[in-house]
């Protein structure tokens, strides 16, 4: 499986949010790691076709997504940023529309729904209105919904903001586990999230792919004149090297 | 940014005020208008100058002298109209000038209206209705005293009645405490004066329930840091707590006075500038008719001071009381469904409990006694409390500041005390059960069963569909048929019994009509109307033989006054309502996603573009389908009662005014045809209300676009603004009007719904393109 983007360029104006964007995703886990306004949503949103790309191409298996349109959409999970959520739906409720968009229905839907709610730890909760859910609990409720269907490119944009760390690392293995058998993109300032699970890591600055390689490869390609904050180096020493401003 | 600046001077907020307020004005100037169509608002105008022209001769005399000035005034509207409404068409004779010349001095808008019959006869309606007014309270005025004294004579006369008479039983002292009461104002010298503008005020309830909405405004305001989640940060400042709660009364306070000033104040200032004042403001209040029952000893202007005091106070009383209730809840989810229930409990208990019902505790001690204050002193009536009967005007605004000062220290407290956690959410464990029921229910639905669900409940479609169902239920479908067209009044009572095929059987029946005619009081007129019915028979022989239909004797005027050129005015005015109530129904559907930010994720799922858009485009056609039913299915409805056709078989160019008509069909056809096409054209409405919405950022704001641009002209259209008919779909969804001018043969009257029907398919591919497509921003 392959999801590859070629020169994809995004202006928002005179802005450049995407500067040419080249760079291939394969099966397992590709943490992307960026400040705030270095284009990682904008790619995100170009591979979910949210927004309209500026130039370059992005395909799935050799495919154009944009011609392959809902097929594409049928192997797309995806979590955003935002906590944009239906506050007067259960979370039960939510999940299973979710499921109907993703064209589950029957037994299927009801099993998948209740796997993904039991995997958040949402189960115990599902009759309870979203709206009432804290910060965390609305997170686990939108990766609830990303996971349905079995997605073969999953697309996780700050998935354990507000988790508490329990949470954070029973999710974080779970994606972990998840990713044998699909591509998944995580978006995070969690630097540690990415460290541990993350198959690849790329970096990403102003628009522009600045590195790309596993956490382990990255973080011995520190130069020798940085002083690591940890003991050892890690790879929040990369963030901070790389992108660091 | 102060509370005083974060309440009063948000945007959103002070845009729902403007709106209320500018409502709240045009919906009471309307209420004075008799219909409301081009011309009204100028009769309305003149009528009522001319009312107040005869209060000012009418003061200081005697309710005879008063009695024989009105019936003077309506001689004049009357000799003046019978050149319209007779059989005879105005003309120069000297009886006509003679009547032209009286009317010129009170009612000078007759001669500015020429010739033309409808309006002449429309306005002499209002101004004769302003007359009856000022008659009808003279015949009160001057029957007042002894109706003072039939209220003591009866107790009198009761309390001597065997089953009344057990002492010291709640009927009896009822009896007595009324009589007692009612001894207060006896010799009141109650006095003739201007007291329309008061009336027309007074009978304005619309007000209330504006006023109402302001406070819930404003409270609501209270809760926002809830609902944003700032509640633990506004309690850890300084003045995050009981000061917070004093402001807090203190916005009140001054929300009431404001909106006591914009939903009472303004109508009453519309109300005198049109009535010509409020009269000696001395004279008792009892000189009303309104307050007949009342048993105050107060003058008018006592009165209407206390009563603007009176409503500041209430308006505080009841924004403490929602105050304390809504945030006493431990979810401020809930509070707008609470807020809601409350409402409509408090409603029904205030509406349908008979005053005269030994519950009447709650009809009276309820939230709308202080929202329609005003009833507290136009009633009169004792509550029974444990036996004793007590005034209820006087128990409530005894019990008002008592009330006011117990929620303004619960309020207090609760801003100072109640914490943002760990409180006993009991409402949250009912919803829970609830849910837990209605998830069975959910978790069946459909895409288009969510949609349709999402529409009902979240955007509240099923709450706008309960009041378009009743809005619709003030509309009138009836024009004004001009009966001196037919100049005979016999001729419509034969047209109407003769109706059906013309095959020989006619003759018959106009020969046995002649007979009868001969021995009526009035055969010179019946036989001219058999004679003009006779000619009307052979004139559609003769015209189905040219184009080859079947001849029928068709009464026109019931399609007239309903299809035809008479109701054209009603007719816009009725479109305008559809198309109000069809943005009503459709603004929130495609933006509600926008504003609860689940857009991108909706526009990632595999059915989340096209599925779904086709799913609100089908709940957009049944909104329309709804508005339609809610006027149409009305107007038929009526039509059929009213009329009882007998000719829907006959072909349509049988009626004069639709001779040639570009298609040979039946009537029953021809209206198939104009209900359909309300429809279609409704549902173009529709389209173009989606695409406002898909452009909109939220709920609000769609609902204010969609007002903008498609209720706004079809308004000024009815209002007698002819140009923005260009600009509306007034005219295409009425069809009425298109379809009756095709009667002239020419398809080019068509051209309205060729544009509508482009307008609404561009709005449909348009925000077709805004859903499925791509965007150009990010979220």
């Amino acid at each position: 499986m392959e999801l590859k983007l070629e020169n994809v360029v995004k202006r928002y104006g005179s802005f450049t949010a995407l500067d040419g964007l080249t760079v291939t995703f394969d099966t397992g886990i590709c943490g992307i790691l960026g400040a705030n306004g270095a284009g990682k949503s904008t790619m995100m949103n170009l591979i979910t076709d949210n927004i309209k790309r500026d130039g370059g191409s992005i395909t799935f298996e050799g495919r154009d997504i944009l011609e392959m349109g809902n097929e594409f959409r049928a192997v797309l999970g995806y979590m955003p940023q935002q906590q944009g959520i239906y506050d007067r739906m259960t979370a039960l409720s939510f999940v299973t529309y979710m499921g109907r968009l993703k064209g589950l229905k029957g037994r299927l839907l009801r099993e998948q729904t209740e796997q993904v709610l039991r995997l958040t730890n949402l189960w115990d909760v599902k009759h309870k209105a979203v709206g009432q859910f804290s910060g965390g609990m609305k997170q686990r409720a939108l990766l609830a919904q990303a996971l349905l269907g079995d997605p073969k490119v999953l697309i996780l944009d700050e998935p354990t903001a507000g988790l508490d760390p329990r949470e954070r690392v029973r999710i974080r293995n779970f994606i972990s586990e998840l990713s044998k058998d699909r591509i998944v993109l995580l978006a995070t300032h969690i630097v540690s999230d990415i460290e541990s699970i993350a198959d690849k890591v790329i970096l990403m600055k102003r628009g522009k792919l600045i590195n790309t390689a596993t956490p382990a490869e990255l973080i011995a390609s520190l130069p020798e004149s940085w002083t690591p904050v940890a003991h050892y180096p890690s790879l929040e020493d990369v963030y901070l090297c790389f992108l660091g401003e | 940014m102060s509370e005083w600046k974060r309440v009063f001077f948000d945007r959103k907020r002070a845009v729902l005020f403007l709106l209320i307020t500018v409502l709240c004005t045009v919906f009471f100037a309307t209420s004075l208008v008799s219909r409301l169509e081009p011309g009204a608002v100028g009769d309305m105008i003149a009528a009522q100058k001319a009312v107040s022209e005869l209060y000012s001769e009418c003061r200081g005399r005697s309710y005879d002298e008063i009695a024989e000035i009105c019936a003077e005034y309506e001689s004049v509207i009357y000799n003046y109209t019978a050149f319209f409404s007779g059989s005879l068409p105005p003309e120069e004779s000297d009886s006509f000038k003679e009547a032209e010349e009286a009317v010129a001095v009170h009612f000078p808008r007759f001669l500015s209206l020429g010739n033309e019959r409808y309006a002449v006869m429309r306005f002499a309606g209002t101004a004769l209705a302003g007359v009856y007014r000022v008659r009808d309270q003279a015949v009160y005025l001057s029957g007042y005293a002894d109706y003072l004294n039939s209220v003591n004579e009866q107790a009198k006369r009761v309390s001597g009645v065997g089953i009344f008479q057990t002492s010291g039983g709640y009927t009896s002292k009822n009896i007595e405490k009324t009589a007692e009461d009612f001894s207060k104002i006896d010799g009141t010298k109650v006095s003739f004066d201007n007291s329309i503008s008061l009336e027309n005020w007074l009978g304005y309830d619309f007000a209330d329930y504006f006023f109402l909405a302001m406070i819930i405004i404003i409270v609501l305001s209270f809760l926002d840091e809830r609902k944003n989640g700032l509640w633990h940060t506004v309690r850890s400042c300084k003045n995050g707590r009981a000061v917070l709660g004093f402001t807090r009364v203190g916005i009140l306070f001054v929300g009431s006075l404001v909106s006591t000033v914009l939903v009472y104040a303004i109508p009453l200032a519309v109300s005198c500038a049109f009535g010509g004042g409020l009269g000696d403001l001395g004279r008792p209040i009892q000189s009303l008719e309104s307050f007949k029952l009342c048993s105050a000893v107060v003058t008018v202007g006592e009165w209407l001071c206390g009563y603007f005091a009176l409503k500041v106070f209430t308006g505080i009383l009841i924004g403490l009381f929602l105050w304390c209730l809504l945030g006493s809840l431990a979810n401020a989810q809930f509070s707008l469904g609470v807020l809601g229930t409350l409402l409509v409990g408090e409603y029904v208990l205030y509406r349908f409990i008979p005053a005269q019902s030994s519950a009447n505790v709650f009809k009276y001690l309820n939230l709308f006694s202080y929202v329609r204050i005003s009833g507290l002193y136009t009633d009169y009536f004792n509550l029974n409390v444990f036996g004793t009967p007590i005034n209820a005007r006087r128990f409530m605004l005894t019990a008002a500041p008592v009330l006011a000062v117990c929620f303004a220290l619960w309020a207090i407290l609760m801003q100072a005390k109640r914490r943002p956690e760990g409180n006993k959410d009991i409402l949250s464990k009912l919803s829970s059960v609830l849910n837990r029921f209605s998830d069975v229910f959910r978790a069946r639905l459909t895409v288009g069963g969510w949609e349709l669900y999402k529409w009902l409940i979240y955007e509240f479609g099923i709450i706008i569909i309960i009041a378009v169902v009743a809005v619709g239920g003030l509309l009138g479908f009836r024009g004004i048929f001009d009966s001196s067209l037919l100049k005979n009044g016999m001729y419509g009572a034969y047209c109407s019994d003769v109706e059906g095929v013309i095959d020989g059987s006619e003759a018959e029946y106009f020969e046995r009509a002649r007979e009868s005619a001969l021995y009526s009081a009035n055969a010179g007129e019946a036989l001219q109307a058999i004679d003009m019915l006779e000619r009307k028979a052979e004139e559609i022989k003769q015209r189905a033989s040219e184009g080859g239909f079947e001849p029928w004797i068709v009464y026109d005027v019931n399609y007239d006054i309903y299809f035809g050129s008479s109701s054209f005015s009603v007719q816009r005015l009725n479109a305008a309502a559809a198309i109000f109530f069809t943005v009503f129904l459709t603004a929130a559907i495609f933006v509600y996603e926008r504003q609860t930010g689940v857009e991108y994720m909706l526009r990632s799922l595999k059915r989340g573009r096209n599925a779904v858009f086709a799913r609100k485009v089908l709940i957009s056609v049944l909104s329309a389908a709804i508005s339609w039913a809610a006027v149409y299915m009305r107007e038929l409805g009526d039509f059929i009662r009213f009329c009882h056709p007998k000719t829907f078989a006959a072909p349509v160019r049988n009626i004069d005014a639709l001779a040639s008509f570009p298609l040979n069909i039946s009537i029953a056809q021809y209206l198939i045809i104009l209900y359909a096409v309300r429809l279609v054209m409704l549902i173009f409405v529709a389209l173009a209300v989606l695409l406002l919405s898909s452009l909109s950022k939220n709920v609000l704001g769609a609902y204010l676009l969609g007002t903008a641009v498609l209720v706004l002209p079809p308004m000024f259209t009815v209002l007698g603004l002819d140009a923005a008919k260009y600009f509306s779909f007034t005219i295409p969804v009425s069809s009425a009007e298109i379809m009756w001018k095709m009667g002239d043969g020419s398809l080019l009257h068509a051209l309205p719904w060729i544009m509508a029907a482009a307008v609404g398919i561009a709005a449909a591919v348009y925000a077709k393109i805004k859903w499925c497509g791509r965007k150009k921003t990010a979220a």
